[in-house]
């Protein structure tokens, strides 16, 4: 399992991975999907930030970000009819994915960084199930998924955590940790289940460019990253000069304005 | 608050509380460099029970009592004649949100006589810390005047590496759950090994904590951490300094 997870993670790093990045062009005049804000979209409000391989110089992927959960129509429906929330919600996320494909956003192999709440499979038996069946759903192959945790979500139950980030790698899934560095107990995480990603918090990265100690604590993260096989992204790069100094430090995956605004999915969930 | 503020339950509380001392040392010249105040029930139970027994908006006027209690244990222990340091464990709103009482803290330390130098403020890491830039501006004052700073525990709880970047104070107690057999388990040694770079590249000296076995503790030195401390070189000891703890015999 573990060398089918580091050739995956180098089909992510290696420039050569991908052909053409179909994001671009497709996105632009793609139905459902726009740059920039509106209020039609603030009632559905999900979008998708580009995940950039800088040596390659392209996308490789995109990061599913859910704003805080605030339930559409549909969803408080669902509650009504008694299902629970992280029924509901895992719900909601596959009807993006599939959302995303009928729009042909996740062709050409790209990843998809897809944000889930520990805290809710692990809590009780059943959600875990639904989790996994609801990735099943998404019809998306296993290698192409990333699940990523907030580092003060994934932590907060240190052994469930664990038996979660074990169970999906079981299932050929990968596991990121988000925010990286600012949250609860993250490297404490490290020792105990490292997962297959590492995306650091912005506000270890704020300031890299004149902050000496950002730099020496964020060379440490990438160093024990790079030893244990680990992938780091760099989240909200806002400039060339920060970018190039995060690849100059050996993070190749990076996000954020440097590599276009976020896109803003609208309507996906009232189809 | 001052402390006769506090209800008389809570002065009750107080003055059932002790101090179990550990100390820390330097594995290289084999010497105790400090103790760490623990507080202990009266039964020796662990701080949480004691702290357990405080009301929320009255723990930071317990705890500064506490600090106070515990100095002069140390003081009467003999502590300044030895020429060690005290740590005292210290929330992160007493320093933010009531830096009076640390004051008040500050001004006992120097009229027991314990040299600004030898007071070592260890910030906890069960509290996120709520405003990291006045909380720096106040631990640099702190270091101005003499005394030293250190983040307990790091790595565990709210004790992160943002946390590190936005202090960056003298000392960092780096948690036990990287410590734990470092000698044979690759990624807590690759995590130690490049938090004592990033370290390093700070300033900030690291004291590993619960030092246990003989081979963690030569993994640690060949890693040039030689402030330790642990079971491995003394328990903690119910109002007594232990200035002969045990020291490995490294091949």
């Amino acid at each position: 399992m573990q060398d089918t997870q580091a050739r995956n993670m180098n089909d992510i790093v290696q420039p050569s991975a991908f052909g053409t990045p179909m994001a671009a062009r497709e996105t632009r005049g793609g139905k459902g999907l726009h740059h920039g804000h509106s209020a039609h979209a603030a009632s559905c409000s999900a979008t998708l930030r580009s995940l950039h391989n800088v040596q390659a110089g392209k996308t490789v992927g995109y990061e599913l970000v859910l704003p805080p959960h605030s339930p559409t129509d549909y969803e408080r429906r669902a509650i009504a009819e008694g299902r629970t929330p992280l029924s509901v919600e895992v719900d909601r996320q596959v009807r993006l994915v599939h959302a995303l494909r009928a729009n042909r956003l996740l062709n050409n192999g790209l990843t998809l960084l897809l944000p889930i709440r520990p805290e809710l499979p692990t809590a009780q038996q059943q959600g875990l199930g639904q989790l996994l069946d609801n990735l099943r759903d998404c019809a998306l192959p296993a290698e192409r998924l990333v699940l990523q945790m907030e580092e003060s979500r994934a932590i907060a139950d240190i052994e469930g955590g664990r038996q979660l980030i074990l169970t999906l790698r079981a299932r050929g899934y990968r596991v990121s940790i988000s925010g990286f560095g600012s949250g609860f107990e993250g490297l404490r995480e490290l020792v105990t289940c490292p997962p297959d990603f590492l995306r650091l918090s912005p506000e270890l990265t704020n300031k890299l460019l004149s902050d000496r100690a950002q730099r020496s604590v964020v060379k440490a993260i990438i160093g024990v990253a790079r030893d244990l096989n680990i992938c780091v992204v760099a989240d909200q790069v806002a400039t060339s000069e920060a970018a190039n100094l995060l690849h100059s430090m050996g993070v190749v995956l990076q996000q954020g304005p440097q590599y276009g605004p976020d896109r803003v999915l609208e309507n996906l969930l009232s189809a | 608050m001052p402390p006769s503020d506090l209800a008389d339950p809570i002065l009750a509380t107080q003055a059932r509380a002790r101090f179990a001392f550990q100390p820390y040392v330097d594995v290289v010249l084999q010497q105790v460099i400090g103790h760490e105040a623990l507080l202990r029930g009266p039964l020796g139970e662990a701080a949480d029970c004691v702290l357990g027994a405080v009301p929320e908006p009255d723990r930071n006027a317990f705890d500064r009592l506490l600090r106070l209690q515990a100095m002069q244990k140390a003081v009467d222990l003999g502590i300044v004649s030895h020429g060690h340091q005290l740590s005292l464990n210290v929330l992160s709103t007493a320093i933010g949100r009531h830096a009076e009482g640390l004051v008040n803290t500050l001004e006992a330390a120097q009229s027991l006589g314990i040299p600004s130098d030898r007071l070592v403020l260890e910030i906890t890491e069960i509290e996120k810390v709520a405003d990291p830039a006045s909380l720096r501006a106040v631990l640099q004052e702190l270091r101005s005047s003499g005394f030293r700073t250190a983040i307990d525990d790091m790595g565990r709880g709210w004790s992160n590496l943002t946390l590190l970047v936005q202090l960056q104070p003298d000392i960092v107690k780096l948690d036990r759950a990287f410590i734990e057999d470092i000698h044979s388990e690759k990624a807590r040694h690759t995590v130690v090994r490049h938090m004592k770079g990033a370290c390093d590249d700070l300033g900030c000296a690291i004291i590993a904590e619960g030092v246990e076995k003989p081979a963690e503790s030569a993994a640690l030195r060949e890693l040039g951490i030689q402030l330790q401390q642990g079971f491995l070189f003394s328990r903690p000891l119910l109002c007594q300094l232990n200035l002969q703890p045990a020291f490995p015999q490294y091949s």
